[in-house]
């Protein structure tokens, strides 16, 4: 039990890691989406360098060169600095294509509808296209969110004290290794349930929500013929 | 230049363990994924037990379990051998679900036309179920692969020289530890965008056969002359 708790100890580091790099790949992923949607070639072809870039390189190497990148002379940044920025990178060429995805998904008629009707922008964009996109963005985030919980393993290769830093730690100490890194994986795989039984009761909730007022829509609709 | 030569070795074992990977992973993957789709709850439910700790234990937690927890219960293994193990166990729980669905996707009237005329079980799968299953579960297979790819890196963290960790070691020896890791990222990058060419290019061959197969399948001349003997249907 003794284990147990060492490592517990350090999941809120694991989790300002992983809530930070999320964050971070949104922030970075919402431009790129835009870019690579935009009639621009030239937008088009950086965001999906961008994308690629993000992507093809092994998040384990990404952490690397920004380590590296971020060492001058005798300065080294901290650990978790560089993590953060490093995962928060990688993320944001999968997100931007998840952000993407959603808003392809969106009948054309729905854009032009909204055009015809000369909504500005920000309402088109805001009130017609983003409430039918987000169900299948959110699922593409939380999706990579679960998978990005398990790379922040990752970062106790460059230095960062999180979960798995303690584990190797305590495994070297001489504690049973297969204990240890049971205890260890079963602390990422109970965050990964949690994460995705969250999102469920989320997404569940949205839909309850959507469903009453599509509802209620529907039956004001017919009030109105009936007044009529 | 040289910084891409002086990789090249460690390129070489990359795709030694990928391969290595692949080739003990995804066959263990197809007898999981059959497992999931019609095995008895005796054996679904450990299987499932499996592929969930496979997908939710992060790959580099299962390497150190294989590479430096399994010797203290008497379990030896190389750390080549460890980063194959770990991995391949990865990849199996991954693509136990890729497998399964395809599997389940063969149209049901094939199982039973397949047993109609009396071929076994085994025949059925061999000759119909498989088949059919490969075609659907190639390019995930192929997109799969290059998670497997990059997943290789990892193997710096039990000490191998594979292509991340001679760029570490020589990285250090020389103090320009940018440039190698830019080079192995750019590298990686161009492998891994071939890759999913190839699985682009077959996704879009199986694509097309599969609608070229349709037009050809009513194929018996007699059947189109007995619809055209129904009055008002032919010309």
């Amino acid at each position: 039990m003794n284990i147990l708790w060492q490592l517990l100890q350090t999941v809120p580091s694991t989790m300002l890691l992983w809530a930070a790099a999320q964050v971070l790949g949104l922030v970075l992923a919402i431009p790129v989406a835009a870019a690579r949607m935009s009639r621009e070639r030239t937008l088009r072809w950086i965001a999906l360098l961008w994308i690629e870039v993000t992507r093809g390189i092994p998040t384990l190497v990404l952490l690397f060169i920004v380590y590296f990148g971020l060492s001058i002379n005798d300065f080294r940044p901290p650990a978790m600095t560089a993590a953060i920025l490093a995962l928060g990178l990688s993320s944001s060429g999968y997100l931007a294509e998840s952000i993407r995805a959603g808003f392809e998904a969106v009948p054309r008629q729905q854009t032009e509808a909204a055009m015809a009707l000369s909504l500005p922008l920000a309402t088109r964009l805001g009130r017609v296209l983003l409430p039918q996109a987000l169900p299948i963005i959110s699922e593409g985030v939380v999706s990579y969110a679960i998978h990005l919980f398990k790379e922040t393993a990752l970062a106790s290769l460059i230095g960062v004290i999180e979960v798995m830093a303690v584990a190797n730690y305590l495994v070297e100490r001489g504690v049973n290794g297969p204990t240890v890194f049971l205890f260890t994986g079963a602390i990422y795989l109970v965050g990964c349930l949690l994460l995705a039984w969250l999102a469920h009761l989320i997404g569940d909730s949205g839909s309850r929500k959507r469903g009453k007022t599509q509802r209620g829509a529907t039956i004001a609709a017919v009030k109105k013929v009936e007044v009529a | 230049m040289q910084l891409i030569i002086d990789l090249l070795p460690g390129l070489g074992l990359t795709f030694l363990l990928w391969a290595g990977i692949c080739m003990i992973g995804f066959p263990l993957g197809l007898l999981f994924g059959y497992a999931l789709a019609f095995g008895h709850a005796i054996l679904r439910i450990p299987v499932l037990a499996i592929v969930n700790i496979a997908r939710g234990f992060p790959g580099l937690v299962v390497l150190y379990f294989v590479y430096s927890g399994l010797p203290d219960v008497g379990v030896y293994f190389s750390n080549t051998t460890s980063v194959v193990v770990a991995f391949s166990f990865v990849a199996a729980g991954y693509t136990a679900g890729i497998f399964r669905a395809a599997i389940l996707g063969v149209p049901k009237q094939q199982l039973e036309a397949a047993s109609v005329l009396g071929l076994t079980y085994w025949k059925t799968q061999r000759l119909v179920v498989i088949p059919q299953a490969f075609k659907a579960v190639l390019p995930p297979l192929i997109g799969f692969s290059v998670v497997v790819l990059q997943a290789t890196s990892l193997s710096y963290a039990v000490g191998l020289r594979e292509m991340t960790g001679l760029a570490y070691n020589l990285g250090s020896i020389t103090f320009e530890a940018l440039p190698y890791m830019l080079t192995t990222g750019a590298i990686y990058l161009v492998v891994c965008i071939a890759i999913s060419q190839i699985a682009a290019w077959v996704q879009r061959r199986s694509s097309r056969t599969r609608r070229r197969a349709t037009p050809k399948s009513p194929p018996a001349p007699t059947g189109t002359s007995v619809l055209r003997a129904v009055p008002g249907a032919g010309s």
